[in-house]
């Protein structure tokens, strides 16, 4: 997913405002950055087309929110960077510290966890 | 049919296919049969070995092509048209033929496996671009993203940055956050993200589970180096042993419910850690590859390879005609 950087900006005035229809984000950004009217609405199109806001109308205008949150999609966005090497071939392309890791179940972890204290105890033992 | 220069070089192309194939059920053939003792080998021995292991069939192709080429073009007393390695078809090349057929079979799917890889690449370069202008950065090549998730990666091929999300320094120590910047620094002096991608390339051309397999053991070649590295530097390696285990617990529970996983992939997932556990807990004694055997490896698959192409050329006209 690539986005421009009034589509970032964009999407950060509707995580803040919750819902505005293409009057009002044009009129807050007209202030801050200049621009034309067709310029936001066609930013606010892409970002619907990309999956990033949703609609519904509301008299003549289209009334735009964001569908999924900053942080949802930064996680998404981690989530898929990181996407494993052994099932994706996305995860080729990082070299993650704990890679694969929520594959497991807690009794493995556990006795992995039981195996690095009893290793800490023996270590303990040979320096007294 | 076609005939002179271009018939030889279509010609060394379908000699170059079928050898692919022929070297490339060997190196599956090994490593279905001994990718369990490559744990057992010490790290960069392994890593070696799995570049030659998946870099063997192209190898291959190398050598039987120059073996082709040369008797034709030079005269040898080897070569000849009676010995094994021979193609007696070498100045015409029938268009409708088998061998058109497996040309294009091997020609479209290099392009697949290209164009997959470079539109992944695109895409991965795409949301990591956005990933880093929603991060915060801390040293010249490591950033700070705002995210509960606890994770830690590095990526880029040539400017590498070590990402690091705020979930992950919350619930950390200091000890257990230099541990983590230091794995990550060494993936990116490594190059790994780079070499995962070729690798990845490489392995495309194996059958799935025999790539799985060979990028599985890549992957903990790479972590355990980047782990020998933190070591190097006096790092208890108990502490990284625990670092690692603790991370894998955070991301367990982030994912809301453990996963209970019982497919290969998890299988392989639990091995990864659990190999990096006991091999920091000094529970693996690792040894060298045995060089004689591996060079022994790859002149027999290049030998018997030639000496399949007469073969296989054959049988196959049994079947199909020219």
């Amino acid at each position: 997913m690539l986005l421009g950087e009034l589509e970032k900006l964009v999407l950060q005035y509707l995580w803040q405002k919750k819902s505005a229809d293409v009057k009002q984000v044009f009129a807050h950004f007209e202030k801050v950055r200049g621009g034309s009217l067709n310029t936001i609405q066609t930013t606010l199109d892409r970002l619907y087309k990309k999956g990033l806001l949703s609609r519904h109308k509301e008299g003549y205008a289209f009334q735009y929110q964001p569908k999924v949150e900053r942080h949802e999609l930064i996680a998404q966005l981690i989530k898929s960077v990181t996407n494993d090497f052994i099932t994706e071939d996305e995860n080729s392309l990082v070299a993650a510290f704990s890679s694969i890791s929520d594959d497991f179940n807690e009794e493995q972890l556990n006795r992995l966890e039981a195996l690095i204290e009893a290793k800490r105890e023996k270590l303990k033992q040979g320096n007294r | 049919m076609i005939e002179g220069g271009l018939a030889v070089l279509l010609n060394i192309l379908a000699i170059a296919t079928i050898t692919f194939v022929l070297s490339n059920i060997a190196v599956s053939a090994v490593v279905t049969l001994l990718a369990q003792r490559f744990v057992g080998l010490e790290v960069q021995s392994r890593k070696v070995i799995l570049w030659l292991l998946v870099t063997a069939p192209w190898f291959a192709v190398f050598c039987v092509s120059i073996c082709f080429v040369y008797p034709f073009y030079y005269t040898n007393a080897f070569f000849n048209d009676n010995s094994m390695a021979h193609w007696h078809h070498m100045t015409s090349f029938e268009l409708l033929s088998w061998h058109s057929v497996t040309l294009v079979i091997a020609f479209s799917y290099i392009a697949y496996v290209f164009i997959n890889k470079i539109v992944t690449l695109i895409k991965h370069k795409n949301e990591l671009k956005l990933l880093t202008s929603y991060s915060q950065q801390l040293e010249q090549n490591t950033y700070k993203i705002d995210s509960p998730m606890p994770n830690a990666f590095t990526s880029g091929f040539f400017t590498k940055s070590c990402f690091v999300t705020s979930g992950i320094l919350d619930k950390t120590t200091a000890d257990e956050q230099d541990i983590i910047f230091r794995h990550e620094q060494a993936h990116a002096a490594y190059s790994d993200p780079l070499k995962k991608w070729v690798f990845s390339i490489f392995s495309a051309f194996f059958l799935p589970f025999i790539a799985n397999r060979l990028k599985l053991h890549m992957t903990l070649a790479m972590e355990q180096a980047a782990d020998l590295k933190v070591l190097n530097d006096g790092t208890s390696p108990t502490l990284v042993a625990s670092t690692l285990v603790k991370i894998a617990k955070l991301n367990a529970n982030n994912q809301q419910g453990i996963v209970l996983n019982g497919d290969l992939v998890a299988n392989f997932g639990i091995e990864v850690l659990e190999q990096r556990v006991y091999f920091l807990l000094g529970q693996l004694e690792l040894t060298p590859a045995n060089r004689l055997l591996t060079f022994m490896f790859l002149a027999v698959t290049v030998v018997l390879s030639m000496l399949s192409i007469d073969g296989v050329h054959h049988l196959m006209e049994t079947v199909f005609n020219h």
